[in-house]
């Protein structure tokens, strides 16, 4: 075991990034934005006596006439469309209730979902009682947001054989903010891994299926190898550096993170400690910019 | 002894109107959604937020739509010269009720119709002006989490103590009082929103007469707005280390 | 402990990990991560200690207070210990909801140190039979990510360790009633001995024949049973607690045991260089939560 003293760690001091953009506008609550109501008000805002002000402390984002405020950390607002992974919390009833980050538990309905073999049919009684088979509480999903119900409820489906069942692998849990937005959420990387960028800020780490034949609901039994799970292993820590270090997460930036590691001679079980992770976050954002 | 001396200095040699040392810090933990950490001179107080998420408490699904702040306040047994033999008592419920009430006030309750926001503070050291310590440690705490708020929610304290003139009529108000001083004197916690110019919290339980309220409470607003420039200058200064970071895309 | 729900195939993926050698962050199975340690964070306690390990957080404080002895022990004094798991650290422990976990710690910590050999607490006495010195030992834990006990094992050493009481004289009697001077100087102080303190160690037992030491959280999840080892600086073993509801075979435990003694030898040392190098830092500033 290392142990060192408090004394010893230095503080935790900005890492600025090689191009640091300095017009980025930082607001904080209660800050008026802009004294004038031609705006669209996004998250993160609300008008006042015609100024639109911020009720978040982030940064500043306009497109066109709308302005949002985003927050460093904060939790899945919810967007139809977005490829995301939650964690099931409740069987019963025709649905599935998700933990998706979010301020409200998900709702995934059971016939908003493509069981294996049973495309071409209505879902029956049989399939409601057998609903716990398929998907039991702690289980990860990989969904899509269908539609954002009026009391604020995310609805949720899994309609292709992209979606359903993570089998195994890890989570990684952040703030949804540090992901960059892409509409492809599933990659493989070439360490052998595949990593699910839930637009949730829940990242899933697992091995590559060698076959196209995308996630079904049953478990495999297969072992996975030493190697993968020292990539896995590498890619998860490489990531929680990341987060640690508010470094915005990509493919590109997860890839240069595990490379930088491999090139330093990191052992995976360094990557651990507080120094290598700054060291790595550093190494990353060099590794961007240069590129 | 004195509380405050012919030359109109404190204790601790400060003037009536000068605040303790004010030391804060945002993100401490991963597990909550935010967290706090304020200290103004010895009173040291840590909060975290968890939430919003799905209601769970039976009260909270009254709600008019809006959202439930809850509130616990602990404190640690080694937080004041003498022990304590319990984290909680009748006192931390009425400080967390006090918080739990400035920061709804605050929050943006109809962002999050349905779900709760759990705040827990803990009182690592106490030395006067705990509760005010609380509310601004939880203000920072939802800040940190990215809850929607109108504005910052800051406290204050502020004491009327006799002059050194030895006539019990004179009282002079402190602002930010320690614990000698609101011993010795009376201690008027105001909590608000400094942007707004709103008050959303008073407490005292002290006798306090009505000709030296109004100088009481100035002082404490005075405060607050003192409280607020550092909490400012603290929070910008975490999103400036972050965010530069963050905007590289 | 803190409930989190994770999938079957997550835990197979972990237990897997841990028979083939490698756990799911990349270390070994007697690998423990760094630990962070500050003594003298609290001005109004006679010692002190904050103690951090990745995601666990604890603060320990120690006061001293002039009691009656306990019957029978008129030249013996008290350690006592209180542990309180703070809703900080989970939702779950608000109210009375992390008292079972509170009381377990305690009542272990308890048994740790009741043994003369471990921390002697005769002489620890004012005037025999009248006043004794009454140690009050409160643990606070604020964020709780997994292997609590060896991390609150060392925060009450370290604490104990740093516990500096003014001297105290008898200066006179006053119809029957003592009279005490506390000495307010900060160099007349007495300290506690604790060469022989123990620490604990847990191992987590994922399968027959296999355990790991300082388990995560979510590894905490994949096996009901674990071993705590009380384990002596000359690398004797002094208590042995087995948590949870599962089984675990005469041979696993011995191993466990075995190992332990080495690990808690090599720790102990560790933690002492360490508390040595940090009381020699002349002006040493304290960081506290604001490090």
């Amino acid at each position: 075991m290392e142990i060192i003293l408090a004394s010893e760690c230095p503080p935790q001091e900005t890492l600025m990034a090689p191009t640091a953009s300095s017009h980025t506008r930082l607001v904080t609550p209660g800050e008026v934005i802009y004294e004038d109501t031609s705006y669209m008000r996004g998250h993160g805002t609300y008008m006042e006596d015609g100024c639109q002000v911020a009720s978040v402390a982030g940064y500043v984002s306009q497109v066109n006439r709308l302005v949002t405020v985003t927050p460093l950390r904060q939790l899945y607002q919810g967007a139809v469309g977005d490829t995301i992974v939650g964690r099931v919390t409740q069987v019963g009833g025709g649905r599935w209730k998700l933990d998706i980050n979010s301020r409200l538990d998900a709702e995934l309905k059971l016939v908003n979902v493509q069981l294996p073999g049973a495309e071409q049919r209505r879902k029956n009684v049989e399939d409601e009682r057998g609903m716990r088979d398929l998907l039991s509480e702690g289980a990860l999903v990989c969904v899509e947001v269908q539609k954002v119900g009026q009391d604020g409820v995310l609805r949720l489906a899994a309609r292709t054989n992209k979606f359903g069942k993570l089998g195994q692998g890890m989570l990684v849990s952040m703030s949804p903010s540090l992901l960059v937005r892409d509409k492809q959420r599933m990659h493989d990387l070439p360490c052998g891994a595949r990593v699910v960028f839930g637009a949730n800020g829940y990242i899933f780490l697992g091995p590559t299926c060698d076959q196209e034949q995308g996630l079904s609901y049953t478990d495999s039994d297969e072992e996975v190898g030493v190697e993968v799970r020292e990539s896995l292993a590498r890619l998860s820590n490489c990531l929680r550096a990341l987060a640690k270090h508010s470094v915005m997460i990509s493919p590109t930036s997860i890839m240069a993170a595990h490379d930088a590691s491999i090139q330093l001679n990191i052992p995976v079980k360094d990557l651990l400690k507080g120094d290598v992770m700054r060291d790595i976050a550093i190494a990353t954002l060099q590794d961007i910019a240069d590129t | 002894m004195e509380l405050l001396s012919n030359e109109g200095l404190r204790q601790d040699g400060r003037t009536t109107t000068c605040l303790r040392a004010m030391k804060c810090k945002l993100g401490l933990y991963d597990r909550p959604n935010g967290s706090a950490f304020m200290q103004m001179g010895n009173t040291q107080v840590l909060a975290s937020v968890y939430g919003p998420k799905e209601a769970r408490s039976v009260k909270s699904t009254t709600g008019l739509g809006e959202c439930v702040v809850t509130c616990a306040v602990s404190r640690v047994a080694a937080c004041s010269a003498e022990r304590l033999r319990k984290p909680r008592d009748q006192r931390t419920r009425a400080t967390s009720n006090l918080v739990a009430g400035a920061l709804q006030a605050a929050v943006r309750g109809s962002k999050y119709a349905g779900s709760q926001i759990d705040v827990f503070v803990q009182v690592i050291q106490a030395d006067g002006g705990v509760t005010a310590c609380c509310i601004n440690a939880a203000c920072l705490a939802l800040l940190h989490a990215g809850i929607e708020v109108n504005d910052y929610v800051t406290a204050c304290t502020a004491s009327a103590v006799p002059t050194a003139a030895h006539t019990s009529t004179q009282t002079c108000a402190l602002v930010d009082a320690c614990q000698s001083e609101s011993s010795g004197g009376c201690e008027v916690t105001v909590a608000m929103l400094p942007n707004k110019q709103r008050i959303v919290a008073l407490h005292t339980c002290h006798p306090l007469h009505q000709s030296q309220f109004d100088a009481v409470l100035d002082m404490a607003l005075f405060g607050c707005q003192q409280l607020y420039q550092g909490m400012h200058a603290e929070v910008q200064n975490f999103l400036k280390q972050h965010h530069a970071i963050m905007s590289h895309r | 402990m803190v409930d989190i729900n994770l999938s079957e195939a997550e835990k197979r993926y972990i237990i897997d990990g841990v028979k083939l050698g490698i756990r799911a962050d990349g270390r070994g199975p007697l690998d423990y991560r760094e630990l962070e340690l500050e003594t003298g964070v609290l001005d109004t306690a006679n010692g002190s200690a904050r103690v951090r390990l990745h995601r666990t957080d604890i603060l320990v404080t120690v006061k001293m207070e002039l009691e009656p002895p306990l019957p029978g022990r008129p030249n013996h004094g008290k350690l006592l210990f209180f542990v309180n798991c703070s809703a900080n650290a989970a939702p779950e422990f608000e109210g009375r909801g992390g008292e079972e976990l509170a009381s377990r710690l305690s009542s272990v910590l308890e048994r740790l140190y009741s043994d003369a050999n471990a921390f002697n607490t005769a002489g620890l006495v004012v005037v025999p039979g009248k006043y004794v010195k009454a140690f009050y030992v409160d643990v606070e834990v604020l964020e709780c990510g997994g292997n609590l006990f060896d991390v609150v094992s060392l925060g009450v050493k370290s604490a104990l360790y740093a516990t500096r009481t003014p001297r105290i004289t008898i200066t006179g009697e006053d119809g029957g009633e003592l009279e005490f001077t506390l000495s307010d100087n900060p160099y007349d102080v007495d300290r506690l001995d604790v060469t022989n303190a123990p620490i604990l160690i847990t191992h987590l037992r994922i399968s027959e024949g296999i355990t790991i030491v300082d388990p995560t959280i979510e590894e905490e999840q994949c096996a009901p049973v674990s071993v705590v080892v009380g384990v002596a600086p000359n690398a004797t073993i002094c208590a042995v607690h087995l948590l949870g509801p599962g089984t675990i075979g005469p041979h696993t435990l011995k191993k466990a045991l075995k190992g332990s003694a080495v690990l808690g030898a090599e720790i102990h040392a560790r933690l002492i260089a360490k508390l040595k190098q940090e009381e020699s830092i002349p002006d040493r500033r304290i960081r506290g939560f604001l490090g």
